[in-house]
């Protein structure tokens, strides 16, 4: 019967996700370790999207991709090539790689090497810029490209040293003890981070000989909070993707907004996206920006949301409602309703407050529609004017219409 | 005895009965039902179909 | 004066929390009409009625809901469809918390969490739109619990589906279209508040088990339970599975002594299969088919009656309970009521010579069919037609007598249902009252749960008003279902409409009897 194969395949995709060891072994640039990565090829959140109908910030992302690479002199001539049907676009997803806001991701540019060791599939992500003006949220300038520029000659190959000198780095243990620690593994990142810099920096000085760069390097990670978000996310890549491509699994395996539109993946679909317009971003804004500045929510940081983390976990990050608004008990019972929507809770990983409670991992697409209950998670709102940043931050909504799409094809596909 | 327990309903629908329910000292749970997928026929369909094992074939 | 109008897709809310913002709204000053609604065609003509029809603005289908508003100015109409909006989407928060506690009872997103709270609860109530009802009730059986099915409109097959998993599962379903349940003494759906005592009941019609519970009530008797099975559980293709299973429940239930079975005429081999079913039951059963066979069920089982008050008589006689008021009164009685008759009949006129029946509950409406059939057969009409009958051709204009069901699915679409709200009966009551050729106008007035809470002081209201009117007006004819326990109590209510001009009668059957005899009289 269908639903038995259904609920065997889920359980079969959900064990995948729940028992990947995603571990970090280098740093290296995009064209030594991206498939599918060429010279011309910017890849970007997904989900895919054409030059045209990108929003702002991704397209000024793109533009400052395109000048770093040398493609292009200046911003015009570097909208001109993005339009001009010569560059390669395609989401990070399609590439086991995935990147937080815009998510621009170009040949020169270093990123995180991901090993699943138990399944040995791969992920990457770019480096995490910082705050300010940054590259993510359409930054331009000769600030973000300097940074840039930094991080490609002296971020990423001193990080690549310390990492093989460690051996390699295993991300679930920090994931774990970062979710005991008042993280959510979205937007809170500070213990995680924390505890990723204070084990690394010995290694990065036992490798790096030029300690003025070693202690250049450690200055630039200790002050990022969100310097492991770039390591957890293509982590997080790794266990969806390992639960990926499982015939009449109804798992999702990815979620991610490119600013314009909202798109989800699932296991039993393999490369089909289904998209709809993102939805508004219900957020708490800096003072002096509103909702009119607001760009529509972007990111492939939802891939947290995907195996459990995130808006999934966040009751075990109480502190994250003063940035997003909200109570502690209204976020611990949104984080209860998420188990409505999903296939395991996952032991590896577990919130205290809800007695030690396995996060709820696995959204099915069958129980959403049912339930009407849609995944939700927090992000940092963008000003939809490139380069301004970030101004603000809420709880965006993945709108049930993805799921609706997802169902039918589903339907179709195995003739239901 | 009819039922196992007397005392307890859960209510899915209309909440008048819930409250008529309470206020005869039932222990009553309500639930705020909305149709599947936001009242897609297409989706309720196939979910029906899925519950009891019916083949819906190719549409 | 202007009307505005506005189209909310994709928003579902139920008929009654609908009717609830409509009145909302309508209370506000300045506001002449108003109505939030789904777009169901029973609701565009309801708004045709009204004056609230925009066609221009109207392009909805049945799962959009029309807020429609007339008001004195322009800023009213606005801001009254603003706070209808408002009070549409409060209740759709984006992040509706999980357990709310706004009635005094925990409110939940989903039947999962519902179970958690509440793991004890051996009984799903169901009452969304009837082409949802399959796999709501699936759930509730998954998950090992018996269910009342109030939705209506709910396909055959899904109903077959559903009570053969029940069955082997070992659980029960009410339903569909189960309007009623009495359990331990406690009323799920529309119920009177009734004596509890040693009577079951095992129906397959909602208001029949009412009527039926109430003058066990009123003639000294009490109910252990009373449980529905849904209209068509005795059709061939459902095969009584739910009656049977009642049958069983109330045979082991140590508080039942007696049993009563009613229905309208099953499927042959379906009828036969609840006989030996009940000539094997350890406790006598009370047979009820009403408008069956009566002279084949005579011969086949021992207690048999042709109308819901012989039925409640012939179960309190074989419970031992002495009762005044026996069967053989009703003659009597009817020739009493006629005579306090007297002087309004002699006042009308010599073109008022129909009748015609309002009624809110199905089975009432049935029994007054069966009742009236013999003497005025070809100029019957219902819209829920026995066998002989005609059917009604036009509802918005009655000819002959007609028997009009105003709970019937066809005209609840997307309404609440009349015993919730009575508005659409008090449209019905106008016009057939101005109607010059009516002589009786008949009515069930059902109390108990559910039933809407001023409902007998509007009516009272609106006869009165109607008789005081200088044209000859109808006779009004009341049957109050309702016991003394009920919320708005049987005896208050009935002075009131006694005080309002109209004749009350103790029971449906006495009812339509009178109305018999009136007409031929009148005739």
């Amino acid at each position: 019967m269908d639903l038995e194969k259904i609920k065997a395949a889920n359980k079969k995709a959900v064990k995948a996700m729940m028992e990947a060891e995603p571990v970090l072994v280098g740093v290296k640039p995009a064209s030594e370790v991206i498939p599918g990565m060429t010279k011309k090829t910017i890849l970007h959140a997904a989900p895919p999207i054409d030059w045209k109908r990108m929003c702002r910030p991704m397209k000024g992302a793109v533009a400052g991709a395109l000048m770093l690479e040398g493609l292009a002199k200046n911003e015009t001539e570097a909208f001109e090539l993005a339009a001009s049907g010569e560059i390669t676009f395609d989401a990070c997803h399609n590439h086991s790689s995935v990147g937080p806001m815009a998510g621009v991701i170009s040949s020169s540019m270093p990123v995180f090497v991901i090993k699943n060791t138990k399944h040995n599939n791969m992920g990457y992500c770019c480096m995490n810029e910082g705050r300010g003006k940054v590259l993510r949220y359409g930054g331009l300038g000769k600030e973000v490209l300097d940074r840039l520029k930094w991080i490609n000659e002296v971020l990423g190959p001193a990080l690549d040293k310390g990492i093989r000198e460690a051996g390699s780095i295993n991300v679930k243990t920090i994931l774990s003890e970062a979710l005991h620690m008042g993280d959510d593994l979205h937007n809170r990142y500070k213990a995680a981070s924390a505890l990723f810099v204070s084990r690394f920096i010995p290694h990065l000085f036992s490798a790096v000989e030029d300690k003025k760069i070693a202690k250049e390097v450690s200055i630039f990670i200790a002050s990022n909070d969100y310097t492991f978000l770039n390591i957890a996310m293509p982590a997080m890549k790794t266990m969806a993707d390992a639960g990926s491509n499982v015939d009449y699994s109804t798992v999702v395996t990815a979620m991610a907004r490119n600013g314009t539109d909202f798109g989800i993946q699932v296991s039993g679909l393999p490369g089909q996206w289904f998209t709809a317009p993102a939805p508004e971003v219900k957020a708490l804004y800096f003072p002096g920006y509103g909702l009119e500045d607001a760009n529509p929510d972007m990111g492939d940081s939802s891939i947290t949301e995907t195996v459990g983390f995130g808006g999934f976990a966040t009751a075990a990050s109480p502190v994250v409602v003063q940035f997003v608004g909200g109570t502690p008990e209204e976020e611990a019972e949104q984080n209860r309703l998420m188990y409505e929507i999903v296939v395991e809770e996952n032991p590896a990983f577990t919130i205290p407050v809800f007695n030690f409670r396995g996060i709820p991992t696995g959204i099915d697409i069958l129980k959403v529609v049912e339930t009407n209950i849609c995944p939700f998670g927090h992000t940092g709102v963008a000003h939809k004017i490139e380069g301004i940043g970030q101004i603000g931050a809420g709880k965006w909504t993945a709108p049930i219409e993805l799921f609706k799409k997802a169902v039918i094809a589903f339907s179709e596909k195995y003739m239901i | 005895m009819i039922l196992k327990n007397q005392n307890s309903v859960i209510n899915i629908g209309v909440s008048l009965f819930a409250e008529e329910m309470f206020n005869q000292g039932l222990k009553v749970v309500h639930v705020n039902w909305k149709p599947p997928a936001e009242g897609d026929s297409k989706v309720a369909d196939i979910l029906k179909r899925l519950a009891y094992g019916t083949k819906g074939g190719k549409q | 004066m202007v009307l505005v109008t506005e189209i909310k897709k994709n928003l579902y809310k139920d008929s009654i929390q609908l009717m609830r913002i409509s009145q909302s709204i309508k209370s506000l000053g300045g506001v002449v009409e108003a109505a939030v609604i789904m777009a169901t065609e029973t609701n565009i003509s309801y708004l045709l009625d009204l004056g609230l029809y925009d066609e221009n603005k109207i392009q909805a289908d049945n799962n959009d809901i029309i807020i429609a508003v007339k008001a004195e100015n322009r800023d009213i109409a606005e801001e009254a469809l603003r706070h209808a909006e408002d009070e549409l989407l409060g209740r759709v928060k984006a992040f509706d918390s999980g357990k709310k506690l706004t009635g005094g009872y925990p409110e939940v997103n989903t039947f999962q969490e519902a179970l958690r709270i509440a793991p004890e609860a051996d009984l799903v109530f169901i009452s969304v739109p009837g082409k949802h009802a399959a796999l709501v009730t699936k759930r509730a059986l998954e998950a090992g619990r018996n269910v009342m099915l109030f939705s209506d409109n709910v396909p055959l097959e899904d109903e077959v589906e559903l009570k053969r998993e029940a069955q082997k599962r070992g659980l029960l379903v009410m339903g569909p279209d189960c309007g009623t349940a009495i359990i331990d003494g406690k009323g799920y759906g529309f119920a009177n508040k009734v004596r509890k005592g040693t009577i079951g009941i095992a129906g397959a019609s909602g208001t029949g088990i009412q009527e039926l519970s109430v003058l066990i009530d009123r003639f000294g008797g009490g109910i252990s339970h009373a449980l529905g099975t849904g209209s068509r559980d005795l059709r061939r293709e459902v095969g009584g599975i739910s009656m049977l299973r009642c049958v069983d429940l109330l045979e082991k239930d140590d508080s039942t002594e007696v049993i009563i079975v009613i229905s309208k005429p099953p499927d042959p081999i379906v009828e036969d299969l609840i006989i030996q079913r009940i000539n094997r039951c350890q406790k006598p059963v009370v047979i009820n088919i009403l408008g069956g066979d009566i002279l084949k069920l005579q011969k086949n089982c021992r207690n048999t009656a042709a109308t819901l008050e012989e039925a409640a008589y012939l179960a309190i006689k074989l419970s031992g309970i002495k009762t005044a008021g026996e069967e053989e009164g009703k003659n009597e009685k009817i020739k009493n009521l006629l005579a306090d008759l007297k002087l309004q009949l002699s006042l009308l006129g010599p073109e008022q010579k129909y009748l015609r029946g309002l009624f809110t509950g199905g089975t009432l409406a049935y029994e007054a069919q069966l009742i009236l059939k013999n003497g005025t057969e070809d100029s019957l009409f219902s819209n829920i037609p026995l066998p002989g009958i005609k059917p009604v051709k036009d509802l918005r204009r009655s000819e002959g007598h007609t028997i009009l069901d105003l709970g019937d699915d066809l005209l609840t679409q997307g309404r609440p249902h009349p015993i919730i709200d009575p508005e659409i009966r008090h449209r019905f009551i106008r016009k057939e009252s101005g109607d010059p050729s009516v002589a009786v106008i008949m009515l069930d007035l059902i109390l108990g749960y559910g039933s809407n809470k001023t409902a007998v002081d509007d009516l009272s209201r609106l006869i009165k008003s109607l008789k005081g009117e200088k044209r000859k007006s109808p006779v009004f004819l009341v049957h109050v279902c309702g016991t003394e326990r009920d919320a708005q109590n049987l005896s208050a209510s009935e002075k009131l409409l006694v005080d309002a001009g109209a004749v009350v009668c103790e029971s449906n059957a006495l009812m339509a009897m009178l109305a018999l005899k009136i007409i031929n009289w009148i005739g």
